[in-house]
């Protein structure tokens, strides 16, 4: 008996984790009934610039903080500054001054950025909150965008409204390459 | 023969003078006796020294000659038999060095000889014939001079040997070699055997005369053989022309050979010469210092004896004149003692008239003049005092008579006074009669008046005896009083002692409560400190809280960059597609991890604010505590001085109750003292009226013994007297009644004792 009971303390770490182990046998063996269905997306969302977007698979997505963003002279007013991720330059954008056309100068409040894109059709906007794991119900998908801003409508490529927040999913290499700094 | 009546007349301290100078002149002359023979004795050692290390150097020296007379003769052997082409010079070398030695030796026997000659020697005696002090140097001149002349001799020696030729090969050898070496060379033609013959016996002869001593012989043979070799040659059958050339070759050679035996003999003469001469002389001076030495010791006995014998005549001179001066003078001392003793034993025997009748002029003669004249005077003085001696006894006979007379009590008697000593007596007597008279007349005066006052005293000492017997009850009457004073003096001093006791529990109890006083005030510092500590160690907690605050702010920013990177990951996983879908499960529960971490976070910081408002809270009422606590300290001391204020005063209170004890005790100590003392008041007075008794014993007595004394005076038989100077009138004198004394001192005691009415 106290050799089991040994060998049961010795693998409690197993024993913790089996609920986790189950979620990896799951995510790996099938997916959810409702998924299985389809009428339901996950997805991570953000809020950036007081809209709501949506991150889809295609797009690569990293959250930094407290990075070094250094201010470029005579340059476009909503541009913040450029920063060094790991070795690319990447340029940190107000997005709400870009899509309202905003003429004050942009200041950097600190806040989480979100780098967005891979290369050079990388861009960093910042963040109001944390991006969060989202399920929309298809059903709720938007179709209408031209209540949107000219700027940014030509690259929405889907919304869904969650809680009476529209949500957008912005096909971002495209906006990057259609900024012109 | 010496007068004794000269010694006689010289004085003592002449006598002892010239006993001391002879003494010392006697002795004076053995001492130098005896000097001059140490001197001479040491003067013969070093002599005799002299001798020694004079007859070793001759040793020395002879050692020495020897070695070169040794040399010598290797030399001339070496050269003799030398047929080698090179002589060896050791021979020559080593005669050299000791000729050297030599001469040292004899420059050494020359400086000694000198200070033999300047010493005091004796004449040498040699083959019994004595020769001068002188000769021993004079030898050794003429040895130093043989040794010169031989150095020079030896050198001629050489150079003739040198030029005869050391070997065979140089000088007249050479020639006498080379010569017949010819001859030989030109008798091979000739063929003759005897002509060779004849040439081996010249080389032998030549040989022989160059080896020994005596030349004469060899030369003689070898000059027969040089004809004896031209007769052989002239029936040779050589041409004449050969002939002549070894006539003429063997005449060179009897030349040189001529030649060879001048120089030998030259040679062989100076060494025969030395061979007689240095031996002997060497000899001699060995024999000279060997008998210089032997003479020198007989010598030194010889003064020895006679230095012994002079003193030893001094010795018996001076001991037989010392004799004689003591038996002289010992025989003036003991004569003129001896006639002084005689003439006292007389004296004693009662010859007054035994005299000295001195003659002589010393010392001793005038004592016995003196002697004499002390006799003279001593026998004049006794015969008068005999005489004195007579009228004084017939002066004390009377002395007595006039005595025996005032031994009867009758001193109207006068005793006769006459002109020797004992008038003085009767005169003192005389004087002391009348004054004993008068005296007793004055006794008996007294002796009356003695017995009226004593009636008087009797009278008043009765008096006294009774006032004492009063006092006596007086005192012991006080005795009762003081007692009980005493005693209650004695409760006084218990109840002050008691109260004693009670302040001193007083002030116990007073500084146990200011004990208490004073720890209760401790213990409220204590806690008053413990507060304030505690104080400290809050807002140490908070300052922890704080830091807590800090830390659950690290943690939270480490939840929330957790979060970040979880979320990164569930994006990039997501982005992954299907490949990323269990890693994005991980990502999400690492996210949620990081989400529970972060609401735990702010759990903790609501919890530690919490603490922080509540230890803020603890604070305040800490300090409230505390400033409780230091009223209540405040109150604490102030009761504290209060107590102290009471425990002071306590204190004065026990002094001043002690000062009472003490005042107290020292009362009833005083009070018993002169309890004590009363009683010793009322033994004395006891014993007072004791002797009182007694004294009034006495003061009977005493008027018995006056009746008495007036009886016994009446008995002399006194000269009458006109005036009494001492007459007192007895019947004036007042005495109180004892009925009246009495009476008085019982006014007086009930004026101050009401208790006395006896």
């Amino acid at each position: 008996m106290d050799t089991a009971k040994q060998i049961h303390n010795e693998n409690s770490w197993l024993f913790d984790n089996e609920k986790l182990i189950e979620k990896l046998e799951s995510a790996y063996q099938g997916t959810s009934d409702e998924k299985q269905s389809g009428s339901v997306l996950r997805c991570y969302g953000f809020k950036a610039s007081n809209m709501n977007f949506i991150i889809d698979e295609a797009t690569a997505c990293e959250i930094l903080e407290e990075s070094n963003i250094h201010f470029v002279p005579l340059s476009a007013t909503w541009l913040i500054g450029v920063s060094n991720i790991r070795g690319d330059v990447v340029p940190i954008i107000d997005l709400e001054k870009l899509i309202n056309g905003d003429d004050t100068n942009a200041e950097y409040k600190n806040r989480k950025l979100a780098i967005i894109g891979k290369g050079e059709n990388t861009i960093g906007i910042e963040l109001d909150e944390l991006p969060v794991l989202l399920e929309f119900d298809k059903r709720k998908k938007l179709n209408d965008f031209s209540n949107q801003a000219e700027r940014i409508r030509p690259f929405i490529q889907y919304a869904y409204t969650k809680d009476d927040d529209i949500w957008f999913c912005i096909n971002f290499p495209s906006f990057i390459q259609s900024i012109s700094f | 023969m010496i007068n004794s009546s000269i010694i006689s007349n010289i004085s003592i301290n002449k006598k002892l003078t010239i006993l001391f100078i002879s003494v010392a002149i006697g002795f004076a002359i053995t001492t130098a006796a005896y000097w001059f023979k140490v001197m001479n004795e040491r003067e013969s050692i070093e002599r005799t020294n002299l001798f020694i290390e004079y007859s070793n150097l001759i040793s020395e020296a002879q050692k020495n000659y020897f070695k070169v007379r040794r040399f010598e003769k290797d030399f001339l052997l070496s050269i003799s038999a030398s047929t080698g082409q090179t002589y060896n010079n050791t021979p020559l070398d080593e005669h050299a060095k000791h000729v050297s030695l030599l001469e040292d030796n004899m420059v050494e026997l020359r400086n000694l000889g000198d200070k033999i000659n300047a010493s005091r020697s004796e004449e040498v005696v040699i083959n019994e014939i004595e020769m001068p002090v002188e000769y021993i140097p004079e030898l050794v001149t003429q040895a130093s001079t043989v040794v010169d002349n031989y150095k020079t001799s030896f050198s001629d020696i050489v150079k003739f040997n040198q030029f005869v030729g050391f070997t065979d090969n140089d000088g007249l050898r050479l020639k006498a070699k080379q010569l017949l070496n010819s001859i030989e060379s030109n008798l091979e033609t000739a063929n003759n055997p005897k002509l060779l013959v004849s040439i081996a016996n010249l080389r032998f002869n030549e040989k022989h005369i160059l080896q020994s001593i005596d030349l004469t012989e060899s030369y003689e043979n070898l000059k027969i053989e040089t004809q004896e070799f031209k007769n052989i040659l002239k029936r040779t059958a050589l041409n004449l022309q050969n002939k002549n050339i070894l006539v003429n070759y063997i005449d060179d050679y009897l030349n040189i050979i001529d030649e060879i035996v001048t120089n030998k003999r030259n040679a062989n003469e100076y060494t025969e010469l030395y061979d007689f001469m240095l031996g002997p002389m060497f000899d001699e001076m060995g024999r000279s210092s060997q008998l210089s030495i032997i003479q020198n010791q007989a010598a030194l006995e010889k003064d020895t004896i006679v230095a012994t014998i002079v003193v030893s005549i001094l010795l018996i001179a001076i001991a037989i004149l010392i004799s004689s001066l003591l038996f002289y003078f010992g025989d003036s001392i003991r004569k003129p003692i001896n006639k002084l003793l005689n003439t006292i034993h007389d004296v004693n025997k009662g010859n007054l008239n035994a005299r000295v009748n001195s003659d002589q002029k010393d010392e001793f003669g005038e004592l016995a003049e003196s002697f004499d004249q002390l006799l003279d005077e001593k026998v004049a003085q006794l015969s008068y005092s005999e005489k004195e001696n007579e009228e004084l006894n017939e002066s004390v006979i009377k002395l007595i008579k006039a005595v025996a007379q005032l031994s009867k009590k009758d001193f109207t008697v006068k005793v006769p006074v006459s002109e020797d000593i004992t008038g003085a007596v009767g005169d003192s007597l005389n004087l002391l009669t009348k004054q004993t008279a008068d005296a007793l007349i004055n006794v008996r005066t007294i002796s009356s008046q003695v017995a009226g006052v004593s009636n008087i005293v009797h009278k008043q000492s009765r008096l006294v005896m009774a006032v004492a017997e009063q006092e006596r009850k007086q005192v012991e009457h006080t005795v009762v009083e003081l007692n009980k004073s005493s005693d209650a003096m004695n409760k006084i001093s218990e109840d002050a002692e008691d109260a004693n006791e009670r302040a001193d529990n007083a002030i116990k109890n007073t500084q146990y409560a200011l004990t208490a006083v004073n720890r209760s005030v401790e213990g409220i510092n204590s806690i008053r400190d413990t507060i304030r500590e505690t104080e400290k160690r809050i807002k140490r907690l908070g300052e922890r809280s704080q830091e807590i605050t800090g830390i659950v702010n690290l943690i939270n920013s480490i939840a929330e960059r957790t979060h970040i990177l979880a979320l990164n990951a569930s994006m990039h996983a997501s982005a992954a597609g299907e490949a990323g879908r269990g890693f994005a499960v991980v990502a999400e529960e690492v996210q949620r991890l990081a989400e529970s971490a972060r609401e735990a976070t702010t759990e903790i910081d609501t919890l530690v604010n919490n603490i922080r408002i509540e230890t803020k809270d603890t604070v305040t009422a800490m300090n409230k505590a505390i400033t409780q606590v230091a009223d209540g300290t405040q109150l604490a001391e102030q009761a504290g001085e209060a107590m102290q204020h009471t425990e002071k005063s306590t204190e004065d209170l026990v002094k001043a109750v002690e000062k009472i004890t003490i005042s107290s005790k020292d009362q009833a100590n005083v009070s018993q003292q002169i309890v004590e003392k009363s009683k010793e008041i009322v033994l004395n007075t006891r014993k007072t009226d004791k002797y009182l008794q007694k004294q009034a014993t006495n003061t009977n007595n005493l008027v018995k013994f006056s009746k008495k004394l007036l009886s016994t005076i009446r008995t002399f038989n006194l000269p009458e007297k006109d005036s009494d100077p001492y007459n007192i009138n007895v019947a004036t004198i007042d005495v109180p009644e004892i009925s009246d004394a009495m009476k008085k001192q019982d006014v007086d005691a009930s004026g101050n004792d009401k208790v006395v009415n006896a």
